[in-house]
């Protein structure tokens, strides 16, 4: 049984009078984790307080088991990160770059574990470039490269996508996953891209105002969100949603063609209401079927309840 | 000495002392340290007029490039966040610390050594009545005694980088800024200056400057060094012995205290 990747409990970070983290109470434990939020919900903060950068108000955190407080050199050891605007070396080769950092994580074989870590991200060829003359994509690929160098047991990813053409977002999709899933390597992704997340990721943390406001599986939430919302198809959509909007149990009621969308409010017997309304205002019923949405959909009304 | 450390250090030498850092240190040095050859000559009285206030200047320049190069180590690597990445890796907060200020301090300390070491040896090589201008007008008249001045010279200087390092180190971590920090520093330098130029050089407090203070270390210690172990006569004039402790003390006791505090902040700087 592997250790979760982070356990935070009652944190507290904050900066003056604002808030970053707000008595967190967490466990993450994904092979693929993604947080999103809003910014200033607390995303980098909760990242900085698990690499030791800033030090909670108050609680503890452990990461792969390890205290963050009293152990942070052991947590270090085991993490590959890419903070959120890295700042590296100009003056340096990439490959000088890794090398350096290879022998700071005590990387047996530095020079080959730099050319392998280049080669993954695409930068191969530009290796002996000073890191001053680089794009700010490549830029970005090299963070990727020096978090991935030594193939870490956890890999944390502040904005990973960010300055990425399209191409470069793929890649770094493509990393995650290989690594995920044929290295058996876990990740902790924040980013602000849901397709991203959706894609890749197997648990999802929403956060606001220094909380997690919710957590879970992209399909959970999903299915949370969305699983009281349907689609009924029926021979006249009008007279079956006026009638519907008069049941206490309906949410709200929209119209989408010939469909009725409708939302309850609680979990009810659809099909047996349903079928019970047509009836009473005579109405053939074609089509039930629940609205599954996106992430972004879920994002909004977890952020913007009704 | 572990490989991380050696790693650590390696790394600050080569990322801060790249171009044009280096070379515009050096540059400004050598200007320096011509100057001072130039008026060491004999026939050089015009050119000693000329270029008097820029070798006077000599220690500001020492201070002052000192303080840019911390700045950039500390302040400027928290702005970029260079240190964030860093910290990143299997290295504490301690030996980052360490790393960066030893591998600067020295090689800060190399530069302008080797540049006080050339000018010694031209000084040496065209034989004039020795003047070692750079702290005041303490003049030799014995060639032979200027290893012993060499030698203090270097150790003032030893005594001015370390304060100016601590100080722009502290700065440094409290503003978390490169460019305000240098502006703070040179509010005091030159503050300071002004005030114990204010109060004129007939108290200690005025020896709390860095145009008095290294000069007192330099004269006092120099007219010990010839009253102690030579029979030539040399007199201090006003300056007592509490006024080169004030001086001492001030670079020394000063450059300790901003260092401490610089550790100890950097073990809790919050780095978001």
């Amino acid at each position: 049984m592997k250790e979760p990747v982070v356990e935070f409990k009652g944190v507290t970070k904050r900066f003056g009078k604002v808030v970053a983290l707000d008595d967190l109470t967490l466990v993450i434990n994904g092979r693929v984790n993604g947080l999103i939020g809003p910014n200033g919900a607390g995303k980098t903060t909760l990242i900085n307080t698990m690499m030791g950068f800033t030090r909670p108000n108050a609680g503890t955190i452990h990461v792969l088991g390890y205290d963050v407080d009293s152990e942070l050199n052991e947590v270090k050891k085991r993490i590959g990160v890419l903070p959120e605007r890295p700042g590296f070396p100009g003056t340096f080769s990439a490959e000088k770059f890794l090398v350096r950092v290879a022998r700071l994580r005590g990387i047996s074989k530095p020079h080959k574990s730099a050319r392998e870590a280049l080669d993954v991200v695409g930068l191969s060829e530009a290796g002996d470039r000073r890191i001053r003359t680089y794009s700010s994509g490549m830029y970005q690929r090299l963070g990727l490269a020096q978090a991935i160098l030594g193939e870490p047991e956890l890999i944390i990813l502040d904005e990973p996508a960010a300055n990425l053409d399209p191409l470069g977002r793929v890649d770094v999709l493509r990393i995650v996953e290989s690594y995920s899933k044929e290295r058996e390597v876990r990740f902790l992704l924040s980013t602000h891209i849901l397709y991203d997340i959706e894609k890749v990721c197997d648990w999802v943390g929403i956060m606001d105002s220094g909380r997690m406001r919710e957590q879970g599986s992209v399909e959970e939430l999903i299915r949370k969100y969305f699983g009281l919302t349907y689609s009924i198809v029926v021979s006249d959509p009008q007279v079956f949603g006026a009638e519907l909007a008069k049941t206490k149990y309906v949410k709200s009621v929209a119209y989408r063609g010939i469909a009725v969308i409708v939302t309850f409010k609680a979990s009810v017997d659809v099909y047996e209401e349903v079928i019970r309304l047509a009836k009473k205002v005579q109405v053939r019923v074609e089509d039930v079927r629940p609205v599954l949405g996106s992430l972004d959909e879920v994002l909004r009304r977890v952020l913007i309840p009704d | 000495m572990t490989g991380k450390f050696r790693e650590l250090i390696a790394w600050e030498l080569e990322e801060n002392w790249d171009f044009p850092v280096l070379e515009l240190i050096l540059a400004i040095t050598i200007i320096q340290v011509l100057s001072l050859v130039t008026l060491a000559r004999d026939d050089a009285d015009l050119l000693a007029n000329i270029s008097r206030p820029l070798w006077s200047s000599m220690v500001f320049v020492f201070a002052i490039s000192a303080a840019v190069v911390f700045g950039r180590s500390f302040g400027e690597s928290i702005e970029r966040r260079k240190l964030v990445v860093l910290l990143s890796y299997p290295v504490s907060r301690v030996q980052v610390f360490v790393a960066k200020f030893l591998s600067n301090f020295l090689a800060t300390l190399c530069l302008f050594g080797s540049a006080l070491f050339v000018e010694g040896i031209l000084l040496y090589m065209f034989k004039p009545n020795v003047y070692w201008l750079m702290f005041g007008d303490t003049w030799i008249m014995e060639v032979g005694n200027a290893p012993f001045i060499w030698g203090l010279m270097f150790f003032t200087l030893l005594l001015v980088v370390f304060f100016a390092s601590s100080l722009m180190t502290f700065l440094s971590l409290m503003v978390k800024r490169f460019g305000l920090s240098v502006l703070i520093f040179l509010i005091y330098l030159f503050g300071m200056e002004y005030w114990a130029g204010a109060v004129g050089n007939r108290v200690p407090q005025a020896y709390l400057s860095l145009s008095l203070g290294p000069e007192s270390i330099v004269r006092y210690l120099t007219a010990w060094y010839v009253n102690t172990f030579t029979e030539n006569y040399m007199g201090t004039g006003a300056l007592t012995v509490g006024f080169f402790l004030t001086g001492f003390c001030y670079l020394l006791m000063g450059g300790l205290v901003f260092l401490l505090a610089s550790l100890i902040l950097s073990q809790r700087i919050d780095l978001d």
